[in-house]
């Protein structure tokens, strides 16, 4: 193992990450920048190095920053976590160049799978079915135009160097098509530096199915479970679960299948995800793309699998023989021991967003935080009461996973752990996810892409009237905070600077009334 | 004092004495104050946990709505005092007379990617007037009125804060 490991990440995955080291007997490196100095992953670390000001651009996603931060630390591998560096080819390479260890695939497993147009070819190959599209980006408006009438409306642009969804937007009508593509490549460009698109079919209300795989980097792979991720805002993943509920048999081994046979087209080295589009209605599964680093919702397939990923991750990185770094982090091979009992686990991403006001981002500092725990749940978190939200990085602020024997239990564990679940300070997506984890739909597994579009509408979350004790708790709470705050600004009250807001109240009370 | 017989809770816009005998719970009950922000009631043999938000008491004192969590529900919590309910309903009085000009604000801080609208356009009620990105999203904000846009007051390119005026829409 090694004995000193970089995080070049932030958050919540950065904790997760800086914990896994510390299981492994290691030190971690934390890198921070002016927003994240009091940060919970680097108050953890045994390592801290500031990078830079709080925009990505000059912190997290400066490569030689980051690699100047391992080499003065004397860090011997870099772990990127998800999204910044994660899926950077040329990242990789620096830091193979400057001795260190990158915990991912190769640089040039990245530079395949990560552009999308590569990836499709790849798959193509290794016999997965694409979605009709286009295999190279679209250069010129004319083109695109052109493309758009062969392929038929509606259709999708997606960013040739995107991710996670993000520069991705549906068009439905010819009309809409020139506005839409102008924006996309606007944001691609902003984004990703790149904006280059392509273009392909929507699949009408399908569901989001991916595959965990783990590879040895020269041909051997294997696929550790599937994950449902259909549950989306905006193409950004809200609720994950595994293993995707109610497949056939056949399916879900031509996932796996077709998963592995893509992880070894590419020389898959470590652990990574293959996305697919399930059609409901067919029955048809098309390859999307390969998601080469650790997923936000990898703990599903953790808790299903019985599986460390990050020590795996870690162990393989370090010199340890695939499929050895597996068992020794709590993989079992189905093909020698069968398959264990089932298991079924659920993500809820908890986001600074408010979801009454169209999702917007929410920032603040947060005031009181009381995160749930109990049988059966796992919380990933980096969110404290004080910490500062700001608007420099993505809203995910924590995670939030049931599981259990059943799927029914794992839902009635996380509906159970987010009504104990408390935020106060910003907006949270708390409120959606307990109604979803009480919708119908979702209970019975009817989930698409479709599943927020469809159901949600902000009103719903509390469409119930509060219980008579409800109210009259309320009403007997607010009369006696208030009755403290006039006192309060009494000389030789009891209350000081622990509740210094209530005297402002007696304070305005007093001028009010005087 | 008369003052403290009129007050009223609104919670989630419904109308509750705050006070006095209207909805005295039934049996017995108490509450206690867990720390700041924080209380725990009993009613009636029912145990209900009440956690505020951090600016509750500065809304107490202006009238404006707080979120209070309880139960795994965000309820929205308006206290209103009789001076309250006077300029309410006086400020009702001069809304039903037709706005004068209202300011569309940004919810959140972020950077004005563009701006929708210029002067002296007529914009309806839900129409984008600028996108701003932040966290890495765009976010349309919509007119909340009717009305002629008479002035902006950000560029694009701008870093905005919450609440900050954006542009003026005279009615």
């Amino acid at each position: 193992m090694f004995r000193s490991v970089l995080v070049a990440n932030r958050g919540e995955i950065a904790v997760r990450i800086i914990r896994a080291i510390h299981e492994l007997g290691a030190e971690a490196v934390a890198v921070y920048s002016d927003a994240d100095r009091t940060a919970r992953h680097v108050r953890l670390a045994d390592f801290a190095v500031r990078l830079g000001p709080a925009q990505a651009s000059l912190s997290y996603l400066d490569a030689s920053l980051v690699i100047a931060a391992a080499r003065d630390t004397g860090a011997e591998a870099v772990h990127p976590g998800y999204g910044f560096l994660s899926e950077r080819g040329a990242f990789a390479q620096a830091c193979l160049d400057a001795g260190l260890t990158f915990v991912g695939p190769s640089p040039a497993t990245l530079d395949a799978t990560g552009n999308k147009v590569e990836a499709r070819r790849l798959a193509n190959l290794a016999g997965a079915r694409l979605v009709p599209g286009t295999v190279n980006p679209v250069a010129t408006v004319a083109e695109a135009i052109q493309v758009a009438h062969d392929i038929g409306f509606p259709l999708l642009i997606k960013a040739a160097a995107g991710g996670g969804g993000k520069g991705m937007q549906i068009v439905e009508t010819n009309d809409a098509f020139a506005a839409t593509l102008a924006s996309a490549q606007r944001i691609a460009l902003a984004a990703f530096g790149d904006g280059s698109v392509y273009l392909e079919r929507l699949v009408r209300r399908p569901r989001h199915i991916e595959v965990q795989i783990f590879g040895d980097g020269a041909g051997d792979v294997v696929a550790i479970g599937d994950r449902d991720c259909s549950v989306q805002r905006r193409f950004q993943k809200v609720v994950e679960e595994a293993p995707a509920p109610g497949l056939t048999d056949a399916v879900r081994a031509r996932l796996a299948t077709d998963a592995v046979a893509i992880g070894k087209a590419s020389n898959y080295g470590g652990a990574g995800t293959v996305e697919f589009l399930f059609d409901p209605e067919t029955h048809e599964t098309y390859f999307l793309e390969v998601n080469a680093r650790l997923q936000v919702e990898h703990p599903v397939t953790e808790l299903v699998h019985g599986t460390d990923l990050v020590h795996a991750q870690l162990r393989f990185a370090s010199g340890t023989p695939m499929r050895e770094a597996l068992e020794a982090s709590g993989w079992r091979d189905p093909a020698i021991h069968g398959h264990p009992a089932p298991l079924h686990a659920v993500e809820a991403r908890i986001g600074a967003e408010d979801v009454a006001n169209g999702w917007a981002p929410s920032a603040g500092r947060i005031g009181f935080v009381r995160e749930p725990a109990g049988p059966g749940i796992r919380v990933d978190s980096a969110c404290e009461a004080g910490l500062e939200v700001g608007v420099h990085y993505d809203s995910l602020l924590s995670k939030v996973i049931g599981w259990g024997p059943t799927r029914a239990i794992a839902i009635a564990r996380l509906r159970r752990a987010l009504d104990e679940h408390v935020v106060t300070g910003i907006e949270t997506t708390l409120p959606f996810h307990r109604w979803i984890l009480r919708h119908e739909a979702f209970l019975s597994g009817a989930v698409s892409t479709d599943f927020v579009a469809d159901h949600w509408k902000p009103a719903q979350s509390s469409q119930e009237q509060p219980t008579p004790e409800v109210t009259d708790a309320i009403r007997m709470v607010s009369t006696q905070a208030r009755a403290i705050a006039l006192q309060s600004c009494r000389p030789g009250a009891a209350y000081t600077t622990a509740i210094s807001n209530w005297g402002q109240v007696a304070r305005r009370e007093a001028l009010r009334r005087g | 004092m008369s003052v403290q017989t009129t007050d009223a809770v609104f919670i989630d816009g419904s109308e509750h004495a705050l006070n006095g005998s209207g909805h005295a719970p039934t049996g017995t009950s108490n509450v206690l104050r867990v720390g700041p922000g924080h209380w725990h009631a009993v009613i009636g043999g029912r145990s209900v946990e009440v956690v505020m938000e951090p600016g509750a008491a500065d809304a107490f004192a202006d009238g404006a709505p707080t979120k209070f969590h309880v139960r795994g529900r965000e309820l929205t919590v308006q206290i209103e005092d009789s001076r309250a309910r006077t300029s309410r309903l006086a400020r009702a009085r001069v809304d039903a007379a037709g706005p004068v000009s209202v300011t569309i604000n940004a919810p959140m801080p972020g950077r004005v990617l563009a701006i929708a609208v210029k002067v002296g356009m007529t914009v309806g009620r839900g129409d984008v007037v600028a996108v701003l990105e932040a966290m890495k999203m765009e976010s349309s904000i919509t007119a909340t009125h009717s009305g002629i846009v008479s002035e902006i007051l950000i560029e694009a390119g701008q870093a905005v804060t919450t609440r900050q005026a954006l542009v003026r829409i005279s009615g």
